[in-house]
């Protein structure tokens, strides 16, 4: 069965998604050459700042920039969110069928909401999901 | 059928990029569009869609504002610190 609407519905226009390309291209350069922890001018996460928990994209900055350097293991200490993440919203980005489907939305909400709770909760063994 | 942008990858992004408590009901609404859609209620995919992209702004401008008095903040922190040191 075709789903309702496939045709034109709930995909980025392709200004959209030129303009997003163009702002991941020169936030890629800036975090290649830039370290987040050693720099004033980044800004770091102001819900950290406020409230002191981690929020789903805390480190993700960090993340990125080990990425780009090809350490993906500091990375993954960093956001496995971020490590993991990216990749599926690229695909979310190239791939109208998967922005459009149901399914991926949801699951978009509940893998944040649910790293956001975990990296939160005073454990030993959870301190691996923060940054 | 016309267009309904779900602005999901939208959505996404202004939650990452710090600001998160006004990025979650922006995913909700995006989700919440392509269900409509496949229950075949146009009218309430695009209540949704208005509502998602609304609160993508919301998120987007908090976050920025948010954004831009934590690196005001660190300027000040950061010469704070070396007036110290004198």
């Amino acid at each position: 069965m075709a789903f309702p609407g496939t045709g034109a519905v709930g995909n980025l226009a392709y200004r959209q998604r030129l303009l997003i390309l163009g702002v991941v291209l020169v936030a890629g350069v800036v975090l290649f050459l830039v370290n987040p922890v050693q720099c004033w001018w980044l800004p770091s996460c102001a819900f950290n700042k406020l409230t002191g928990l981690y929020c789903p994209g805390c480190g993700s900055t960090r993340a990125i920039h080990a990425l780009l350097h090809g350490d993906v293991a500091s990375a993954a200490r960093f956001n496995i969110l971020a490590v993991c993440g990216l990749p599926a919203l690229g695909l979310i980005v190239l791939w109208r069928r998967a922005a459009i489907h149901p399914v991926v939305g949801w699951t978009a909400l509940g893998v944040a909401v649910l790293f956001g709770i975990l990296r939160n909760i005073p454990l030993e063994s959870l301190q691996v999901l923060r940054p | 059928v016309g267009t309904v942008p779900n602005y999901l990858v939208q959505a996404i992004l202004v939650t990452v990029c710090c600001c998160m408590p006004f990025g979650i009901p922006a995913i909700v609404f995006a989700a919440q569009v392509n269900t409509k859609l496949g229950r075949g209620d146009v009218l309430g995919a695009q209540e949704s869609s208005r509502k998602a992209k609304m609160w993508c702004w919301v998120a987007f401008w908090l976050g920025l504002v948010a954004n831009l008095i934590g690196v005001g903040l660190g300027i000040i922190g950061a010469m704070a610190d070396n007036g110290s040191r004198f």
